[in-house]
C-alpha cells in the first residue's frame, strides 16, 4: 500500500501531459508527396466490441506507393542527365538539368525524379479476465488527399476493467517511409504564391515510426492515428500524427485511475538534401545542378508510466514539406 | 660575271691626306650565262676619290655597264667583290696593301658602298643598293636589249679619321657586276611568318622566305575555288625574301598556297602554307546527352562558344569515329545527330568540333557507348 501510494503520487506529478510536436520544412527539408495512381483503392472497417472474458484484435497493414517501378533502386533523378567542362582544363561535371534547349535535344518530356513511400500499421490488442469495451474505426485511401485528411486513419478506445488477475496488453504503431531523389520542381504546387528558387527539389529519405504499448488491468485508452503521403500536389505536406491518452475508469466504487504499463514513443531518422549548382563557363550554357545531402536528423523520444496513472497524455505530429499546415 | 676594282693609299704623316685614287679594272670579261643571251661591259672607271681633311668624304663616280640580251627576261646584279659572305647592310670593305704593293689584308670602313642604279624610270629598280656578299640587283627586263647603257653611281663614303686607315698604304675596292638571263632558275618559296591570319584582317608578312626571287616578283595566296590573294609588296625584294601585306578581309578560311610569280613567268609554290582562321578557336563547355546503345540514332546538343557554320563534330575512340551530321549551329550551341554502330567499341569516347577552318576543341569521356 505504502508502495503503490508512492507510485500514484510519482505518476501524478510526471505524466500529466506529454504533446510532441515535430515539424519538418525548409530548403533542404521537404518530403515530397506522392501522386496516386490511376487506379484508386479504400479501405475502411469499424469494430465494436463490448465482452467479458477473452478478446484478441489485430490489424497489420503496408501500403507502398512508388512514381515509377517499386522496389527497383537506385532512385532515378528528374531532370536531363548532361555534362559540364567550365573551363578549357577543367575536368567533366555532369549534372542534371530542366533547360528546355537540352529538352528538345533528348526528345523527351522532361524526367521527374523518382519517389517511394511505404507506410505500415500494426495493432494487437489481448484481453482476459475482465470487462471490455473496444470501438475501432480505420480506414486506407490510396487516393489524393489535402491537408487535414490522411491515407491510413484509425481511431480507437479501449476500457478494460479486469477481474482478479485481468488484463488487457496492447500495441500498436505506425511508420512512414520515404525516399525521393532529386525532382523538378516546376508544375508541382498549386499555390502560385509558393515560388521555387530552383529548378529542382532535393532528395529525402526520411523514416518516422510512433506509437505506443500498454499493459493495464484497468484503464481506458484512446489513439488516433494517421499517415498522409499521397497528394496531387507539392503544397500538400507529408504527415504522420499519433495520439494517445490513457486515463482512469469510471466503475461502481467511482472513479479509479488506470493501472499497469504504459509508454508511447516516435524514432525518427530524417536525411535532406541540397541542390549545387554546377560551375559553367558561360552564362548562356544551361543550368545544372546536382543533389548532395546536406542535413541527417536521428530522433528518438519515448514517455512511460507504470503504477496507478491518472492520466496519461502524448501527442506527435510530424509533418514535411514545401508548406506546412 | 665582270669586276671593277678601286684602290686608295693613304699617308698618315702628313696634314692634309691625299687618297690617291687608283682604278685598276683586274678583271674585264663577260660571263653569260648562256653564251648568247646576256653580255655586259663596263664601260669606265671608279675613280677620283680624294679625301678632305675634317669632314666625311663621299666620292661618287659613274660608269656604264652595257647590256645586250637576247633573252626575253634578264637581271643585271652587283655584289662586293671582296667579301662573297658578308651580310648585307654592313660596313664597306678595302684590300689593304703598302706602297710597294704588296697585300696586308682587308679593312672594314664604318661605312659601306652603295651602288646606285639607272635614271630611266622603266629600268630602274630605285634607291641605291648597298654592296652585301649576295647578288643585288640593280636593273632586270622582261624584254630583249642591244648594248642597253645602264649609268651607275658608285659612292664610298670614307671618314679621314677612319680608324682602319694605315699611312703609307692603298686602298682596293673590288665591284663585281652579274648579269643573269632567261634560263636563270624559278623561285623557290620556303616559309612565311607569320604563316597565319585572321579573317577580315590586313596581315603584315615580315618574311615570305625562299630562293631564286626577283625585284619584280609577285606573290599571292591561292586556293582552289578562292580569288587570289596579292601581296602588296612593301619592301625591297631580295633573292630570298619578300616583304609586304595580304588584305584578308572576305577571305575564306582554310589553308591557302602561297605562289611567287617571277618576272619571267617561272613560278614556285608551295601549298597550304598560309592558314586563315577566325579570330577565335571553338570551345565546348556543355554536351548532352552522356550516353547511347550501340546501334541507336541520337539527337546530340554541344555547348561552347566560337561555333562557325560549317563546323564538324565527331566522336573517336580508338581507330572507331562517329561523323555527326549537325543540323543547327549558332556561335554557342551545335545540334546534331548520330548513329552508332551497331559494332562500334562500347566505352567512352572523344568528342571532337573543329570549324571549317580547322581550329578545333576536345573533351574526352564525353560520351558513353553502351
Amino acid at each position: 500500500m505504502v508502495i503503490e501510494m508512492n507510485v500514484y503520487q510519482q505518476f501524478m506529478m510526471a505524466i500529466t501531459s506529454v504533446v510532441l510536436l515535430i515539424l519538418f520544412v525548409g530548403v533542404t527539408c521537404a518530403d515530397l508527396p506522392i501522386s496516386a495512381t490511376p487506379g484508386q483503392a479504400g479501405i475502411s472497417t469499424t469494430t465494436s466490441i463490448d465482452a467479458l472474458g477473452v478478446v484478441t484484435t489485430s490489424s497489420e497493414m503496408t501500403l507502398q506507393l512508388g512514381s515509377h517501378t517499386l522496389n527497383d533502386p537506385p532512385l532515378e533523378n528528374g531532370g536531363y542527365l548532361s555534362e559540364w567542362w567550365p573551363g578549357e582544363d577543367a575536368p567533366l561535371i555532369p549534372g542534371y538539368t530542366v533547360d528546355p534547349w537540352v529538352g528538345h535535344i533528348q526528345g523527351i518530356p522532361l524526367p521527374l525524379g523518382e519517389v517511394q513511400y511505404s507506410a505500415g500499421y500494426h495493432e494487437e490488442v489481448t484481453a482476459v479476465s475482465g470487462s471490455i469495451s473496444y470501438q475501432k474505426t480505420m480506414s486506407i485511401s490510396t487516393s489524393n488527399k489535402t491537408s487535414g485528411e490522411d491515407n491510413i486513419a484509425t481511431d480507437r478506445i479501449v476500457t478494460f476493467i479486469g477481474g482478479d488477475g485481468g488484463r488487457m496488453t496492447t500495441s500498436e504503431d505506425i511508420l512512414i517511409d520515404g525516399e525521393g531523389a532529386q525532382t523538378v520542381s516546376a508544375n508541382q504546387v498549386c499555390c502560385p504564391f509558393a515560388g521555387t528558387a530552383n529548378p529542382f527539389f532535393p532528395p529525402f529519405c526520411n523514416i518516422v515510426r510512433s506509437g505506443s504499448a500498454a499493459d493495464i488491468s484497468t484503464g481506458s485508452i484512446s489513439t488516433a492515428s494517421g499517415v498522409r503521403f499521397i497528394s496531387a500536389s507539392a503544397d500538400v505536406p507529408v504527415a504522420e500524427t499519433y495520439l494517445i491518452n490513457v486515463k482512469g475508469v469510471t466503475g461502481p466504487d467511482g472513479y479509479a485511475d488506470a493501472s499497469g504499463t504504459v509508454n508511447a514513443f516516435m524514432n525518427a531518422h530524417l536525411q535532406e538534401g541540397r541542390e549545387k549548382e554546377v560551375p559553367r563557363w558561360y552564362d548562356y550554357d544551361p543550368i545544372g545542378f546536382n543533389p548532395v545531402k546536406a542535413e541527417a536528423l536521428s530522433y528518438s523520444e519515448t514517455s512511460a508510466a507504470s503504477g496507478l496513472i491518472h492520466i496519461f497524455t502524448k501527442d506527435m505530429q510530424y509533418q514535411s514539406g514545401t508548406r506546412l499546415v | 660575271m665582270q669586276t671593277s676594282v678601286g684602290d686608295y693609299p693613304h699617308r698618315s704623316r702628313v696634314r692634309i691626306i691625299v687618297i690617291l685614287v687608283l682604278l685598276v679594272l683586274l678583271l674585264l670579261w663577260t660571263v653569260p650565262v648562256t653564251a648568247a643571251d646576256i653580255e655586259i661591259a663596263v664601260d669606265g672607271d671608279i675613280s677620283n676619290w680624294a679625301f678632305t681633311p675634317g669632314t666625311t668624304n663621299i666620292d661618287s663616280t659613274n660608269i656604264t655597264l652595257n647590256v645586250s640580251s637576247i633573252s626575253s627576261t634578264w637581271t643585271v646584279s652587283v655584289k662586293d667583290g671582296m667579301d662573297f659572305n658578308k651580310t648585307p647592310g654592313t660596313v664597306g670593305r678595302m684590300a689593304e696593301s703598302d706602297a710597294v704593293g704588296a697585300y696586308t689584308g682587308t679593312k672594314v670602313l664604318g661605312t659601306a658602298m652603295t651602288v646606285a642604279g639607272p635614271t630611266e624610270p622603266t629600268k630602274t629598280i630605285g634607291s641605291s643598293v648597298v654592296l652585301s656578299g649576295s647578288n643585288q640587283v640593280i636593273e632586270s627586263g622582261l624584254t630583249p636589249v642591244t648594248g642597253l647603257p645602264l649609268p651607275l653611281t658608285i659612292s664610298q663614303p670614307v671618314s679621314i679619321s677612319d680608324q682602319v686607315l694605315g699611312g703609307g698604304h692603298r686602298y682596293q675596292v673590288i665591284v663585281t657586276f652579274i648579269a643573269f638571263a632567261e634560263g636563270g632558275p624559278e623561285p623557290v618559296v620556303s616559309g612565311i611568318v607569320p604563316a597565319e591570319g585572321i579573317t577580315g584582317t590586313t596581315v603584315t608578312v615580315t618574311n615570305l622566305s625562299g630562293s631564286n626571287f626577283l625585284p619584280h616578283s609577285t606573290a599571292v595566296l591561292n586556293r582552289t575555288g578562292f580569288s587570289d590573294i596579292n601581296l602588296t609588296v612593301t619592301g625591297v625584294t631580295t633573292p630570298t625574301s619578300m616583304t609586304g601585306t595580304f588584305n584578308l578581309v572576305g577571305a575564306g578560311v582554310g589553308l591557302w598556297d602561297v605562289t611567287v610569280t617571277n618576272p619571267d613567268g617561272r613560278t614556285g609554290t608551295k601549298p597550304q602554307l598560309f592558314w586563315i582562321k577566325y579570330p577565335s578557336a571553338p570551345t565546348i563547355s556543355f554536351f548532352t546527352p552522356l550516353s547511347g546503345a550501340r546501334g541507336a540514332t541520337k539527337n546530340i546538343g554541344v555547348g561552347g562558344a566560337g561555333f562557325q557554320n560549317g563546323v564538324a563534330v565527331k566522336f573517336t575512340k580508338g581507330a572507331s569515329v562517329i561523323n555527326a551530321a549537325v543540323s543547327q549551329v549558332t556561335s554557342g550551341t551545335i545540334e546534331a545527330t548520330i548513329t552508332i554502330p551497331s559494332d562500334g567499341p562500347t566505352g567512352l569516347w572523344v568528342l571532337t568540333v573543329t570549324n571549317n577552318d580547322g581550329q578545333s576543341a576536345s573533351r574526352s569521356n564525353a560520351f558513353t557507348v553502351t
